[in-house]
């Protein structure tokens, strides 16, 4: 009788998670490819072969130097990422602490006012290469950023805390007995490290060169306004799009999204091949103190020279947002400052529209990604039924697809009325993008709400239910209480990144219900 | 560079101020009310 009665509840949970998976993650990517596969209204191989024996080699070159600069990206942010944690979580010095809280800074900055600052700061006529030419009296500027460099520069430095967050939480949960053993032993200083330290801090320097990796590929704002002759494949998306030739649109999405989900089974392998558990007294990190005075010294400077590295771009961002329209063109910095846009911004209706879409679009897709991650998350987590890795793989698909094959995707799923869509067109409506933003999204909340799920043990759930309670009431006034940092934590960065993401923006809206970036 | 500026760069760069000011509070609010430290958050 209860068994009957929880395999019903787990089919009538499972039963909206598995039709929102297959109507808006699975459906939109078939249609992809099936359009990937028109040619000349002819089924057929003819767009792949083109892709990859083309005479141009266009496309073929922008696949090969979106994997290359994932890969330099990898390895900068790697380079910064890694010592930064180490020095951050084993040693001791004043404002250490100010200092590591500040290395997150970078993950504040919207990727595409980022860019804008970047250029604003280290562009030709940018303000940080004109003072030092002011400064020392030079005839041109010393340095410019732009081109492959220049996405390299803003890659590391808005991907390198990747590295700096999940390393360092590695690094704290290292049992410090562990390496003392070794030191006891006879062991120098790298044969521990090599030995001891890196093997147990892999799975987290693993899963930040996957991630790194992935959303370099997924770069949309630096190679476009950094870059412009550069070809990436999210670009070469965007201007077969723009240029009409959707079916090379599509195939390009599909070979992407081959790359990218590629990357996504690796990652699930490699951290599932290996057992990096230890079997540790509980005993945190310790730090030792750097006692040398001029060492000191040193990394207080270097951590204030960072520390203002790191908040140029946000200042640029203020410093622009208080310059009004057309008063800083030639001139080499600017002369007058207002909050006239800020006042435009909320008084003028054909400015504060979009900014207003822009946030109702995020609250409507953060609400959806609230009720849906966490009954995903419950089912994947505390119900067992048949193909429940398939739903996990069709729940993290959307994290390792870049946001511009998620935009093709909606275009070719709904742009004629389908099932899915209730009969009606969505592209180019308002709806459009808070379904692009709650399906770009649904990892999130699954993700930090799984990681609290799988931490509740089963018979707080069960003695509530032995007491006579309900499901729901046991739901709502058991379990989710319990869980509801995991729910938020995700919930949140859900509204951050629908608040701040511009890609999905580029490729599915019109004018009329477009929301704030792209009226500027 | 010169005729980027050309473009109201201004609106934008308020648009990601109150971008940066969403963030901050959201993290705030999630340290201060949940418990949640930003690195978590994030």
């Amino acid at each position: 009788m209860i068994k009957n009665r929880d395999t019903r509840l787990t089919v009538w949970l499972l039963l909206p998670v598995a039709l929102v998976l297959v109507a808006y993650v699975l459906y939109p990517s078939l249609r992809t490819f099936i359009e990937s596969l028109q040619k000349d209204g002819m089924i057929s191989l003819g767009n792949y072969q083109d892709f990859f024996v083309q005479e141009s080699k266009t496309n073929l070159e922008a696949l090969w130097n979106s994997v290359y600069i994932s890969l330099l990206s990898v390895l900068v942010s790697a380079l910064i990422g890694i010592p930064l944690a180490f020095i951050f979580n084993r040693y001791d010095f004043p404002g250490r602490s100010f200092f590591s809280s500040a290395a997150i800074l970078p993950i504040v900055l919207p990727s595409l006012v980022g860019v804008m600052a970047f250029m604003f700061l280290y562009g030709e006529s940018g303000l940080v290469p004109n003072a030092i030419k002011d400064l020392f009296g030079l005839d041109k500027v010393p340095f410019k950023i732009g081109g492959v460099s220049g996405i390299l520069i803003v890659h590391a430095y808005t991907m390198y805390v990747y590295f700096y967050m999940t390393v360092s939480a590695a690094i704290n949960k290292i049992d410090p007995s562990l390496e003392e053993a070794a030191y006891n032993l006879g062991a120098n200083k790298f044969k521990v490290f090599w030995k001891v330290t890196f093997p147990l801090l892999t799975p987290a320097i693993v899963a930040a060169s996957l991630l790194v990796f992935m959303i370099s590929m997924a770069s949309f704002s630096a190679p476009f306004f950094l870059a412009g002759g550069y070809r990436v494949l999210s670009l070469q998306i965007y201007f077969s799009k723009i240029n009409g030739d959707m079916e090379i649109a599509a195939t390009q999405s599909v070979i992407l999204s081959i790359v990218s989900i590629s990357f996504l089974l690796f990652m699930r392998w490699y951290q599932n091949r290996k057992d990096y558990r230890m079997a540790s007294k509980g005993i945190g990190a310790h730090r030792s103190e750097v006692k040398n005075p001029f060492m000191k010294w040193v990394m207080v400077v270097t951590g204030i020279i960072g520390v203002i590295i790191l908040l140029l771009p946000h200042f640029t961002i203020l410093l622009l947002s208080l310059v009004p329209d057309g008063t800083w063109t030639f001139q080499t910095y600017p002369t007058v400052f207002n909050v006239e846009n800020y006042r435009l911004l909320f008084e003028d209706p054909n400015i504060f529209k979009p900014l207003r879409n822009s946030l109702l679009m995020a609250v409507i897709a953060t609400l959806a990604n609230l009720v849906f991650g966490v009954i995903a998350s419950y089912v994947l987590v505390k119900r067992k039924f048949v193909g429940k890795s398939l739903v996990d793989i069709l729940v993290m698909i959307p994290w390792a697809l870049p946001a511009t094959v998620i935009g093709m995707n909606l275009i070719f799923a709904f742009n004629e009325p389908s099932v899915f869509s209730f009969g009606q067109i969505l592209v180019g409506t308002f709806w459009i993008l808070p379904l692009a933003y709650f399906i770009r999204h649904i990892p999130l909340v699954v993700r930090s709400t799984n990681a609290v799920l799988e931490q509740l043990d089963d018979s707080i759930e069960e003695a509530a239910r032995n007491l006579g309670a309900k499901w729901f009431y046991t739901f709502r006034r058991v379990i989710f209480p319990i869980i509801m940092p995991g729910v938020l934590s995700g919930t949140l960065l859900a509204f951050i990144e629908s608040v701040g993401n511009s890609r999905p923006r580029s490729c599915c809206t019109r004018f009329q219900t477009g929301p704030y970036p792209l009226k500027s | 560079m010169n005729q980027l500026r050309m473009f109201n760069m201004g609106q934008a760069a308020a648009y990601g101020m109150i971008q940066i000011t969403l963030i901050v509070i959201v993290l705030f609010i999630s340290n201060k009310f949940f418990g949640i430290k930003a690195e978590k958050a994030l």
